[in-house]
């Protein structure tokens, strides 16, 4: 029998507990009149939801959401639905994709040298690009935008809302910065030793995963070292020092175990020097599972790339296994999910939380690694990743349990817009 | 010499006169003969049409134009069956320097000076003239940060304005694989530190004492992203390249830019020419850009048609040939309007200028006919 990831979500489905529905099963308030307060403007949107699932832990059922002003402004459980009221049967908070690869390809990396961390991806974003709107659709919320990596170090990402107003600076959100970088075979990829004379910077380091480390090495200590003398400056110095002292997180590509591992040699070595401890953030960590030990001493957070059907994804030919969220979660370690974009095809973030729970994961632990978890490593865990009043209103509206395979984002709301419309 | 020519040409005018003929194939004002041209309709450039203006031209600028303009005893009148204008200019060009435009050895050539690449005998320049393009804006070709200062170039003769633009590219046709930047935040980053501590030829332009030419790229974003850089810094000039500007025309005006429209070819769809409509209507000054020797001269006029089939008036199209065109590159006291004081360079239409089915009958550029149409007679398309 082959096993595809339809299949397997088709078995989470069957196994997952059905939706309870029940109506007068919770206590109802009587929709009595009562005297609103005079101050009280009408909201601009209400929602009302059979469940809502707040990020928290808790279930709110007959949950009425108003939201005012782009936010949240009140969430209130145990209401039957007003006249008019859009009615779900279930409400998350919008998802986060730390890996949505939404960048403008080539574009974005500036790969005249291999390190920069100065330069910020957000200049080449393009917010006209389709997979803004079609990821909106899959109830994705926020994501951040990294350089394609094909530069050991490609410079700063930016977090985004999939929705919002038509110019990048407008739109970002006000992150914790982020330093993205890469290990593996992608940054050195197209790079190749020069035959007599060099014709274009390409004749360079690195070529192999060797230099791509040495690259990094030597990007951390010229940074330490243009401290003290400035004549040893270099753009992105500051950047470097910045990661080190842990005011930016370092966002590493490392697919295979291999990477992963020199990944956090470096931050282990940056505290053997005295230079600082890394905030890491492995993306793409498939084969984060060999090795979780390093990781949890290090304390790293893992973005897991998209499951694959055989298992094996990436350029490097990492292998990522179904339990694989599962065995770090169950280490202690926090994982964040990913569908690396919003390629054509059924495999949105929604269904990789469901692969994940296919592979042991619990709901609320599905929930947090497409929520809660990328909220917190954005550092916008104060606007982002729960449902509960003051909070961006971003919201995912299901027509059935969230995650399970026969359930679908039927209606997203983006800062309080309605971006799909659930009826 | 001269007496002896102005009889002949006489002759040959009064030989001609029963079949209304075009201009007789030797004249010329440039030695000081005056010569002066009755057309049935005669285009100023400011939108006025002048039926059977006479403008009257000596030492390669015209002295006289209107309906009664004098014609001094001995002056030649030559009577034109058809439209007179003046020469057209074309914005954002590349004939003349035989595809030498651009140093792709450096993003930034903030110095490179395109009066240095032109050379108007090259035959590049030949197909101007039998469009009636009189005056281009030569432009470094696209693929480089900074290009250099565009001049402005008569057909077949001189520069007359050397630092009419600073081209930059800010949008993706800056960028090339083997060089610095290869990435748009590379760009943009290279294009900030340049204009936020201006020196050399970035401060003049920073000060608006000189134009920029601004090719953005063609997508939305990097329009967006042109017309902010503009405003960031305070620069004025022109924006060119892509076929999305008329979806941007209130931003553009907002930022006090021209607009140089792009060709309208089967690849562009109706952007360019719905475009040049929104910009007329929004007020934004635009001209047309042609990028010769790539597209046929003959896209310069052809594309003016396309935008009056999508409603832009004959007379605005004409005037973003002409005089607008001079404004926009700073020459307008030089060419651009059939107007006393100004070169005379004209062109001789057998009908409406901006209908593509009118013909160049002849062009005068400072007086002297450099193109003259065969007969039909004679004529192999016929």
């Amino acid at each position: 029998m082959i096993w595809t990831p339809f299949l397997h979500a088709a078995c989470l489905t069957l196994c997952a507990p059905p939706l309870q529905d029940a109506p007068g099963a919770e206590p109802q308030e009587p929709e009595a009149p009562k005297a609103q307060p005079a101050a009280a403007p009408p909201a601009d949107l209400r929602l009302h939801a059979e469940r809502v699932y707040t990020g928290t832990g808790e279930i709110l059922k007959n949950a009425l959401i108003e939201v005012r002003e782009g936010k949240i402004s009140s969430l209130r459980p145990g209401r039957s639905a007003p006249e008019g009221v859009p009615q779900v049967k279930a409400i998350t908070a919008g998802m986060i994709d730390l890996s949505a690869r939404l960048h403008s390809n080539f574009n974005s990396v500036e790969q005249s040298t291999e390190v920069q961390p100065h330069l910020d991806v957000a200049g080449s974003v393009n917010l006209y690009d389709k997979r803004f709107a079609r990821l909106a659709r899959t109830g994705v919320t926020t994501i951040l935008v990294n350089p394609l990596d094909r530069n050991v170090i490609g410079g700063r990402g930016v977090a985004l809302k999939t929705h919002g107003p038509m110019e990048v600076e407008a739109r970002r959100l006000k992150a914790r910065p982020i330093l993205r970088g890469a290990i593996g075979s992608e940054p050195s990829a197209a790079n190749h030793a020069a035959f007599g004379r060099p014709t274009d910077f390409y004749s360079r380091r690195p070529t192999t995963r060797m230099g791509v480390e040495w690259e990094w090495r030597k990007a951390f200590f010229d940074a330490v070292a243009a401290k003290r003398l400035p004549e040893m400056d270099f753009p992105g110095a500051e950047d470097l020092r910045e990661a080190l002292a842990g005011k930016r997180t370092v966002m590493i590509q490392a697919w295979t175990t291999q990477d992963i591992r020199t990944a956090v040699y470096l931050d282990e070595e940056m505290q053997r020097e005295g230079f600082g401890d890394l905030d890491l953030v492995i993306d793409a960590g498939a084969e984060a599972w060999k090795e979780p030990a390093m990781l949890v001493r290090n304390s790293t957070i893992v973005v897991l790339p998209p499951h694959t059907a055989g298992g094996r994804i990436g350029s490097d030919g990492a292998f990522l296994a179904w339990n694989t969220a599962n065995q770090l979660v169950e280490q202690g370690l926090t994982v964040c999910l990913s569908a690396h974009g919003a390629g054509p095809g059924p495999a949105t973030l929604g269904h990789q939380a469901g692969f994940a729970m296919r592979g042991g994961l619990s709901f609320d632990q599905a929930l947090a690694a497409v929520t809660t978890a990328p909220a917190a490593v954005l550092g916008l865990s104060d606007r982002l990743g729960t449902v509960a009043e003051g909070m961006d209103a971003d919201l995912a509206l299901w027509n059935g349990r969230p995650f399970a395979a026969t359930s679908r984002v039927t209606g997203v709301v983006i800062d309080g817009t309605v971006v799909v419309n659930p009826r | 010499m001269r007496t002896q020519r102005r009889m002949h040409t006489n002759a040959l005018l009064l030989a001609s006169l029963a079949f209304v003929a075009s201009a007789p194939a030797s004249a010329s004002s440039r030695e000081g003969d005056a010569l002066a041209i009755r057309a049935e309709k005669l285009h100023v450039g400011d939108g006025t049409v002048i039926e059977n203006g006479i403008v009257v031209f000596e030492a390669g600028v015209i002295t006289e134009v209107g309906k009664g303009a004098p014609v001094p005893k001995g002056v030649v009148l030559i009577e034109h069956a058809g439209h007179l204008s003046a020469g057209l200019i074309a914005l954002r060009e590349h004939a003349g320097a035989g595809g030498e435009s651009n140093d792709s050895s450096r993003a930034v050539m903030d110095e490179a000076d395109l009066a240095f690449a032109y050379r108007p005998h090259h035959s590049e320049v030949q197909g101007l003239l039998e469009e009636g393009i009189t005056t281009f804006v030569l432009a470094p070709r696209p693929g480089s940060l900074v290009g250099g200062l565009c001049a402005v170039a008569k057909t077949g003769s001189e520069v007359i304005s050397r630092r009419a633009y600073l081209s930059i590219c800010t949008g993706t046709n800056g960028l090339t694989s083997n060089r610095f930047p290869t990435s748009l935040q590379g760009s943009q980053a290279e294009l900030e530190r340049r204009f936020s501590w201006p020196r050399g030829v970035f401060a003049t332009a920073v000060k608006g004492e000189l134009p920029v030419m601004l090719d953005g790229g063609s997508s939305r974003t990097e329009v967006q992203h042109a017309i902010g850089f503009a405003r960031r810094h305070g620069l004025k000039g022109l924006l060119v390249g892509s076929t999305r500007l008329g979806e941007m025309a209130a931003k553009i005006r907002a930022a006090g830019l021209g607009v140089a429209i792009s060709n309208y070819a089967p690849s562009t769809g109706r952007r360019v020419v719905e475009g040049a409509v929104a910009l007329s209507e929004m007020q934004v000054p635009f001209g047309f850009a042609l990028g010769s020797p790539n597209n046929h001269p003959a896209n310069l006029r052809l594309t003016a048609a396309a935008c009056i089939r999508a409603g832009l008036k004959s007379s605005d199209a004409l005037r973003a040939l002409t005089s607008t065109a001079a404004q926009l590159a700073g020459v307008a006291d030089k060419v651009g309007s059939v107007q006393a004081g100004l070169a005379a360079d004209l062109v001789l239409w057998s009908g409406e200028p901006t209908d593509p089915g009118s013909r160049v009958m002849a062009v005068y550029v400072d007086g002297d006919e450099v193109f003259q149409a065969e007969d039909d007679e004679n004529g192999d398309d016929q």
